[in-house]
């Protein structure tokens, strides 16, 4: 069982090569087939020529060749043999000619010659057609005949290894046997599209899997099966009869096998049934005495005579075919089997003679692939015996009886791989590599096994240093040193185990200081002796050490400083002296031999024992320092590397000091230096101390970032100056924020602002002026901050709103100074530079004077009363807005408006709820939203001429909102009743006004007020029950509203594009929404989507009458909500029981409705084509089907849905194909037929449709979710019987989608010659286009989960293996490859779920029927596959 | 002139609905029923696939279904009346639970609560029953429909569903001592889907009859409920207020669908014409037998 994996691996691989040596074989066949048609050009030419010729035919073609004459008497006695694969030369291994040979056409030098072991002489060959020139003239029908085919089997030789040109001495017995024959087709490859060459890829692949793997995957499971069946024990079947059935089959497969294997076509078959037998009958004379159930011999020794006999003659039968798969299936499937039944470590033996055979083989052949899976077999099966013995956690370090045995036969096994690693020649890079991965896999699962049965793991360490050392010994031998590769492997291998093996005995300190030496040791070793594996080996051991001090050491000096302060000296010198080594490691020894470190990787492992030094540095200072002088460490850490990065231009240093010990410095000042446990101003002597000192630290390391700057054109560290400075200046402003009393910070940081402006100025540094901003914005957060509480007044004015003034006066300040800085190469900036800089300058002076108005609002707010702000903010406006005419400053007028919306705002927000009196009759309310309104007006009556644009809109906005006030006041005054009306009417007039006078105005405030009219008559007037004159008030009135908004529709003066644009139906829109709802009011509930639908109707033939769309578009609104209605009232409503019901004979005519209107919008295209062009014709149709899917959801009972669905998805598709376009004109065949056209209807061809076959697959996947989650994993539990439940509903709704799959290839003919247009069309084009995928996946989906649920868990895979051959059938009589490969990858998912599941889960009975039974499936699959290959050739 | 015909066509048939829905107005409630039926439909077959593979053990489940419990712990002391009503429905509960199909450890409880017309299940066999319930039914058949639906809500894994559902909406870790306190108890008396109401009332009544009891006792007791429905049934006075009750409906309806007593009331019937009960008339009487000595319940 552990053996599978490595199969399946080495069947993928297999695949792979193979797939490789089809991509050859096809490209040598085009060859061989263009030399072909050369051979046959100049044949023809030839016996054009013979008339005038007048020598002998042969005589022309007596010149040096090394045709033989005999050549063209093999080839006339075989004109009727099947075309062998022309990639490979058939060679015979009986004495009896004829003598192999290549087809007569093929070219010279294409031509693979090989000579079997029978060709003894180094002449014979050259007796071989390596060259074949133009054969004689009278064999005219040579070159139409097919290729010669031997009569025994061919040999396959791998082209490859076969030398063409010229021949040579043929290989020795160790010739590679190439894999069963593919038999390529003979065509030219032509160029294909990237889609033909996609399929044709897959086709390969399938044809592939299907007639090369199927069969060994196949012959695999039943092998399995096979042994499983031999294990258990039955009652009726004694060991003997048991001995004999499994012999038969033995012999039955041998037999077979032998026997199919003749026939070329059958021929792959034929090589997997012998080694299938192979295994089976060495498996069956094993278990003669090992196997409980099949014991008849009780003696080991004579039971390991007979392994071995068996043994031997499939070494020695198996060799003949020279064949990998042969040999590899007998051996590994006996491994497999073997370690199903073993019982006890004597077994084990049977394990060894495999090893020992498969060894000899794999030297012998140079089949280094196969001693790979050697490896993997000997070891876990191995394995596999100690997980019996010892149970899944190991020996757990308890002795065991047999465990020196077992260490003897794991060492027997590693060192019997490693002397054949050691020995072999391979030939080629790729037998190297291969090489390579069994000896990595050698050493691996001998630790991996040899851990697994630990029983002293204090000597691990022994183990791994001697493992280690034999491997860096055997490394250095000069057999081995002459092979690169296994030199590298050896070498790394072994000093890997030896630099593991340190840590198993020793701990602490030692493990650091052992490696670091180890690191040196390599290091100097690979540059003395210039040898870069010890130089790699070095500096990959540094880092390593590196993973130690952080992984351990680092975290024990945490640990330490979580608990004090104190000194750590050993840690500090410590991390000192790797700080040095490390350092020493990347400046000295980097510059020392500098052409060693040039490159990658070398110069980055270097480059990171810099960092690893950076590293350690940074430890030891904290491990040395305490407090707040840690920082200060690390400050001096950064300076210094600062002043080193100057000197030796290292970028690697700029990192280490600007990347990560600033950034730690900072940290270390947030989290110690600063005391943010103490906020107040306590005048802290660290903080007055350390914060400076730091301040100036980074000053200077800015400075030092500035002189580097234009020394090094490479490194641009400006960015670096600008975030050390920035730390400075934060340094500064935290002192200034815990030292400084609340009300004086705002002056304080102020004034540091205006210090930082003309400090820029003078040095002159422009980041200063960034910095001037920051300070000067915290400036101003200090003073809107300051006191929250007000708890310090003057009088009743707050002290803070005075704090504010020193921020006011710095603001403007700075907007006057504001100006360029630039530096001392100034006249090297370019102008861009500077009108960028001068841009910069005007926005932050004017984003200053906008502070100082804010800050005077802010003052003003804080400073007036609540009723009064509002007052004072407008009457700061007016004299914005006045001083803006005396100075001319633009800005000052827009901060004018500003404060004006502030004043409006405020006075909506709060002066409405001052309704107390201030003088009699006259409430504060209305005074100040007056005095508000007059400020508003004076403002807008006196509108700034400063820009025009903005002078236009300013008075239009600030009048309507004094109106807005103004109505607002009105509205609070009225009462409620008739204000709707009002409001209309006021509209009405307003309306009627400017459609006289022309005052875009009154026209807007018109609109304004009929929305407000449109919302009151919503939220109050649908709400009145009055009755006036026997006529309900909310009809009267609302029918009134609508009437006008009806006549507004028409009457409202729009600009002409908006008109244009529609806009007036909003109107219309309105009075329809009113109607509507009307409708609800008026309507029982279960009439109201029936009534919206007839309006919808009605307003739909109104539209389409007087091709008015948005009445169109209207219905189709009402419409919509008819449909989302139902699912409100309709749908529920119907008695349980009663198919016709009140659901029944509501929702049908909404659905005739929409689908009637749907009709109009087809057939009426000249009137409907702005409906058709957003999809209008779509949605209904969406709605019509939407409402008979969900009717159907409630008419049936939730487990019958599926298949109503799965019906409606027919009737869909019906529909879909009736609706067809016709191809032909039907002018054309009546004049032909001699009929009359009736109308002119019947020359319009009829609309093609596919919405429904949108739908159609839209239904069909939800039809398949729906089967899959309700009907199958959210059905009961315990009731709704299979058959009667889930089997009948499952079974109808998949063979409805089944009966679909003819209209669904129809529908693909026809969109293949002609795809829908349509968006939708275009995102799921491939999809549309191929409809019966989808019909036929879904209900695959249904069926297999419906297997994998209901079926008994041990006859699952058993049901999905005959489903999937079902299917492959299904698909080899239709030729439709998506369902082939279904039917495959089923197969093959049944082989994964055998792999994965069923081995370690199913009870013995089900397993073995399940293997038998899928194994036998997918070997029938392998001969449909092979007996039909040549549909799938067609793609190739 | 096709295209006049078929429009008159559609309008008077349209129209004739119309006017038939008028003259025969019947109390159709406005709700979001078809909504939260399918919402709750879809809700619980996309829930329902990952919950049979990450079921509880009975184990686990008990143990929540005990820790749920002790938020039910009647504080207060049960008069005489009242023990005896709990040992009655405690007598056919247990008679019940045997036939169910998971053996667990049923228990019976009631609520002393008579306005609490309602009864509720909780994970692991913990099945409540309000007094206010008890004082609706007239014969034990009614009682035993009732504790049979509740015992299935059990049986089909509905309230251990509840369970899961709840703790991956709330990330809770069921391990963890006092997470299930996250769990509103409102959840477990808010009932089920429509599929789960429907299979429980089905169950529920075949564990009836198979216990002895006769299936019309759940007839009578759901024709009573239909008759309870119909008058609580509220009609919206404006589309704004028939919205804000839609959206209610819908919010409350996310874990129920209840059907229609309706529906139920059909259910039932269809299953006493399926499998032939209808000759199972006579139901047992309600008839709570009790002794009372010093003030204090003996029997």
């Amino acid at each position: 069982m552990l053996s599978a994996p490595p199969l399946a691996i080495y069947a993928l691989w297999r695949q792979r090569k193979l797939g490789q040596r089809l991509a050859e074989l096809t490209a040598l066949a085009a060859k061989q087939n263009d030399a072909l048609h050369r051979e046959l050009l100049d044949l023809k030419r030839q016996l054009a020529a013979l008339p005038r010729v007048a020598a002998p035919p042969a005589e022309p073609r007596a010149e040096p060749s090394a045709e033989p004459p005999l050549r063209i008497s093999a080839i006339i006695p075989q004109p009727e043999q099947p075309a062998p694969p022309p990639s490979v030369v058939l060679k015979g291994d009986a004495p009896t000619p004829p003598i192999p040979v290549t087809p007569a056409p093929v070219a010279p030098n294409t031509i693979p010659v090989s000579a079997a072991p029978n060709v003894g002489t180094p002449g014979e060959p050259q007796k071989l057609p390596a060259a074949v020139p133009a054969p004689p003239v009278e064999q005219k029908p040579a070159p139409a005949q097919p290729p010669v085919i031997p009569p025994r089997p061919p040999r396959y030789v791998d082209v490859a290894r076969v030398p063409l040109q010229p021949p040579v001495t043929p290989p020795p017995a160790a010739a590679r046997v190439a894999a069963p024959p593919q038999v390529a087709p003979l065509r030219s490859a032509t160029a294909h599209a990237t889609a033909q060459q996609r399929i044709k890829s897959v086709s390969a692949i399938e044809d592939a899997l299907g007639r090369n793997w199927l069969n060994k995957i196949g012959i695999v499971l039943i092998v399995v099966g096979i042994a499983f069946f031999g294990i258990l024990e039955f009652r009726q079947l004694t060991p003997v009869l048991k001995d004999v059935l499994l012999y038969a089959v033995s012999f039955a497969f041998l037999g077979g096998g032998i026997f199919v294997e003749k026939r070329d076509r059958y021929r792959v078959l034929g090589y997997t049934l012998i080694g299938g037998g192979w295994a089976t009958l060495y498996f069956t004379t094993y278990a003669l005495n090992h196997v409980a159930a099949m014991r008849v011999v009780p003696s080991e020794v004579l039971d390991l005579i007979l392994m071995l006999a068996v043994a031997f003659a499939m070494v020695v039968h198996t060799l003949r075919y020279r064949s990998q798969l042969v040999t590899g299936l007998a051996f590994l499937l006996g491994y497999f089997t073997v370690t199903l039944s073993q019982d006890k470590i004597y077994s084990l033996s049977a394990g060894l003679i495999l090893a020992i055979g498969l060894v000899s083989i794999v030297i012998r052949m140079g089949w280094y692939e196969l001693e790979i899976f050697g490896i993997l077999s000997s070891f876990l099966n191995h394995f596999y015996w100690l997980y019996r013995l010892l149970g899944p956690e190991g020996a757990q370090h308890q002795a065991f009886p047999d465990y020196h045995i077992s260490t003897l036969l794991l060492f027997f096994y590693w060192l019997t791989y490693r002397i054949s690693y050691v020995v072999r020649k391979p030939k080629n890079p790729f037998e190297e590599h291969i090489s390579t991965a069994a000896a990595l896999l050698n050493t691996l699962l001998l630790l991996g096994v040899l851990k697994f049965q630990s029983v002293r793991p204090d000597l691990a360490w022994i183990a791994l240093l001697v493992v280690g050392a034999m491997e860096f010994g055997f490394g250095q031998l000069p057999t081995v040193k002459r092979r690169r590769e296994a030199f590298v492997v050896l070498t790394v291998l072994g000093a890997a185990l030896m630099v593991a093996a340190v840590p198993f005995h020793y701990s602490g300190n030692d493990v650091a200081i052992l490696w670091l030496i180890g690191a040196e040791v390599f290091l100097i070793a690979g540059a003395v002796a210039s040898e870069v594996v010890f130089r790699r080996l070095g500096l990959i051991i540094g880092l390593l050490v590196a993973f130690r001090l952080a992984g351990f050491d680092f975290m024990q000096l945490m640990a330490a400083r979580r608990l004090s302060e104190n000194l750590l000296l050993d840690a500090g010198v410590m991390f000192g002296l790797c700080a040095v080594v490390f350092y020493t490691n990347a400046l000295l020894i980097g510059r020392r031999w500098p052409k060693f470190f040039q490159d990658s990787p070398d110069a980055l492992l270097l480059a990171l024992h810099s960092y690893i030094g950076g590293f350690a540095a940074v430890c030891s200072v904290w491990a040395l320092c305490s407090n707040d002088w840690t920082a200060l460490g690390f400050a001096a850490i950064m300076l210094t590397l600062a002043a080193f990065q100057r000197k030796l231009r290292n970028l690697h240093l700029v990192v280490e000091y600007a990347g990560v010990i600033a950034p730690l410095t900072m940290f270390r000042v947030f989290a110690v230096n600063l005391h943010t446990e103490i906020l107040l101003p306590a005048h802290l002597s660290m903080r007055l101390l350390s914060l400076p000192v730091l301040a100036v630290a980074f000053y200077l390391t800015a400075y030092l970032n500035d002189r580097s700057e234009n020394s090094s054109g490479d490194i641009d560290l400006s960015v670096l100056r600008g975030l050390f400075s920035a730390a400075g200046t934060f340094l500064i402003t935290a002192l200034i924020y815990f030292e400084v009393p609340a009300l004086w910070q705002p002056l304080a940081a102020i004034a540091f602002a205006v210090l930082l402006l003309e400090a820029g100025h003078r040095l002159p540094y422009r980041a200063l002026t960034w910095h001037t901003h920051s300070v000067a914005a915290l400036a101003v957060f200090f003073a809107v901050t300051a006191d929250p509480l007000a708890a310090q007044r003057w009088g009743t004015i707050p002290v803070h709103a005075f704090a504010a003034l020193p921020v006011v006066v710095g603001a403007y300040w700075i907007a006057k100074r504001m100006r360029i800085v630039l530096p001392g190469d100034a006249d090297l900036r370019n102008a861009e530079l500077r009108n960028h800089d001068s841009q910069q300058a005007q926005v932050a002076a004017i984003a200053y004077t906008w502070v100082a108005a804010g800050l005077v609002v802010w003052g003003l707010n804080e400073a007036l009363s609540a009723a009064w702000v509002a007052v004072g903010w407008i009457i700061f406006a007016v004299a914005l807005a006045h001083s803006t005419r005396w100075i001319r400053y633009r800005h000052l007028a827009w901060q004018a408006d500003a404060v004006a919306l502030l004043a409006i705002a405020r006075t909506y927000t709060y002066n409405y709820a001052f309704d107390i009196d201030f003088w009699p009759h006259i409430s504060v309310r209305l005074l100040t939203v007056v005095i508000v309104s007059a400020g508003l007006y004076s403002i807008s009556r006196k509108p700034i001429r400063l820009n025009e644009p903005y002078a236009r809109i300013s008075p239009f906005l600030i009048s309507a909102a004094g109106t807005a006030l103004l109505a607002l006041l009105a509205w609070y005054e009225s009462p409620a009743g008739w204000l709707a009306a009002v409001w209309a009417s006021f509209a009405l007039v307003l309306a009627l006004v400017d459609r006289r006078f022309k005052l875009d105005e009154l026209g807007w405030q018109a609109h304004a007020l009929a929305a407000l009219t449109m919302l009151q008559s919503v939220t109050v007037n649908l709400h009145v029950t009055d009755i006036w004159h026997g006529v309900g008030v909310r009809l009267l009135s609302l029918s009134i509203v609508a009437l006008i908004f009806y006549a507004l529709s028409y009457l409202a003066r729009l600009p002409q594009e908006w008109r244009q644009r529609e806009f007036h139906h909003i109107y219309s829109w309105a009075a329809s929404a009113l109607v509507s709802l009307l409708a609800w009011y008026e309507l029982p509930a279960l009439s109201v989507a029936v009534g919206w639908a007839v309006f919808g109707l009605l307003l739909f033939e109104f539209g389409l009458v007087r091709r008015i769309r948005q009445f169109r578009f209207q219905a189709y609104v009402a419409l919509s909500a008819a449909f989302a209605r139902i699912f409100f009232v309709n749908l529920t409503a119907g008695d349980p029981g009663n198919f016709w019901s009140d659901r029944t004979y509501t929702v049908l005519p909404i659905a005739l409705i929409i689908f009637f209107v749907y009709s109009q919008l087809e057939t009426d295209e000249k009137s409907a084509q702005d409906d058709q062009r957003l999809h209008f014709n779509e949605l209904l149709a969406c709605l019509g089907t939407g409402s008979i899917v969900a009717l159907l959801y409630f008419e049936f009972t939730h487990v019958w849905v599926v298949t109503a669905w799965a019906a409606v998805v027919f009737i869909l598709l019906g529909v879909s194909l009736w609706l067809e376009r016709p191809k032909a004109a039907p002018q054309m065949d009546s004049k032909i037929d001699g009929a009359k056209i009736d109308s002119p209807k019947m020359l319009r061809p009829k609309p093609d449709r596919p919405i429904f076959l949108y739908q159609a697959l839209l239904l069909t996947v939800g039809a398949c979710a729906r089967g899959i989650v309700h009907n199958l994993f959210g059905a009961s539990y315990f009731t709704a019987g299979n058959w009667s439940g889930r089997y009948a509903v499952l079974g109808s709704a998949v063979a409805v989608l089944f009966l679909c799959l003819p209209f669904a290839f129809r529908l693909r003919d026809r969109y293949r010659e002609k795809p829908p247009g349509g968006r939708i069309a275009s995102l799921f084009g491939p999809i549309i286009k191929h409809p019966e995928q989808i019909l036929f996946f879904a209900p695959v989906a249904l069926l297999t989960i419906l297997l994998a649920l209901q079926l008994r868990a041990g006859m699952v895979t058993v049901g999905w293996g005959i489903e999937g051959f079902l299917i492959l059938l299904g698909a080899f009589a239709i030729n439709e490859r998506s369902f082939r490969l279904t039917g495959l990858i089923l197969l093959l998912a049944c082989f994964a779920k055998i792999v994965l599941i069923d081995m370690w889960r199913l009870e013995a009975r089900d397993r073995y029927i399940t293997l038998i039974m899928v194994g036998g499936a997918i070997l029938l699959a392998s001969f449909l596959y092979t007996r039909y290959s040549e549909k799938i050739r067609q793609y190739l | 002139m096709k295209r006049s015909a078929a429009f008159l066509v559609v309008l008077l048939v349209a129209l004739a609905a119309l006017y038939y829905t008028q003259r025969h107005q019947r109390p159709i409630a406005v709700s979001a029923n078809a909504v939260i039926d399918m919402v709750a439909d879809a809700q619980r077959d996309l829930t329902r696939t990952p919950m049979r593979f990450t079921r509880f053990s009975d184990d686990e489940e008990i143990a929540i279904g005990n820790e749920l419990a002790q938020h039910y712990a009647v504080t207060v002391q049960l008069t005489a009346e009242e023990r005896a009503y709990e040992h009655y429905i405690q007598r056919v509960g247990f008679a019940l639970g045997q036939r169910a199909h998971r053996r667990l450890p049923y228990s019976f409880h009631l609520l002393p609560d008579s306005n609490l017309m309602n009864a509720f299940s909780l994970p692991g066999g913990h099945v409540y029953v309000g007094e206010g319930l008890l004082n609706l039914m007239t014969s034990e058949d009614q009682l035993a429909f009732i504790l049979g639906h509740e015992v299935e809500h059990i049986d089909h894994y509905h309230c251990v569903e509840r369970v899961q559902v709840q703790a991956h909406l709330k990330n809770l870790q069921l391990e963890v001592v006092g997470a299930l306190v996250q769990i509103p108890l409102q959840i477990w008396e808010a009932g089920y889907t429509k599929d789960e109401e429907l299979e429980a009332d089905r169950e529920g009544l075949r564990l009836a009859v198979l216990t002895g009891y006769s299936p019309y006792g759940a007839v009578t007791l759901l024709e009573k409920c239909a008759r309870l429905h119909e008058e609580y049934v509220i009609h919206a006075h404006s589309p704004g207020q028939e919205l804000s009750e839609l959206a209610m409906q819908s919010l409350e309806g996310y874990f129920r669908s209840h059907p229609m007593p309706s529906e139920r009331l059909a259910q039932a019937h269809q299953l006493i014409a399926q499998n032939g009960w209808q000759d199972r008339t006579a139901q047992k009487p309600f008839l709570v037998e009790y002794e009372v000595h010093n003030g204090e319940y003996v029997r």
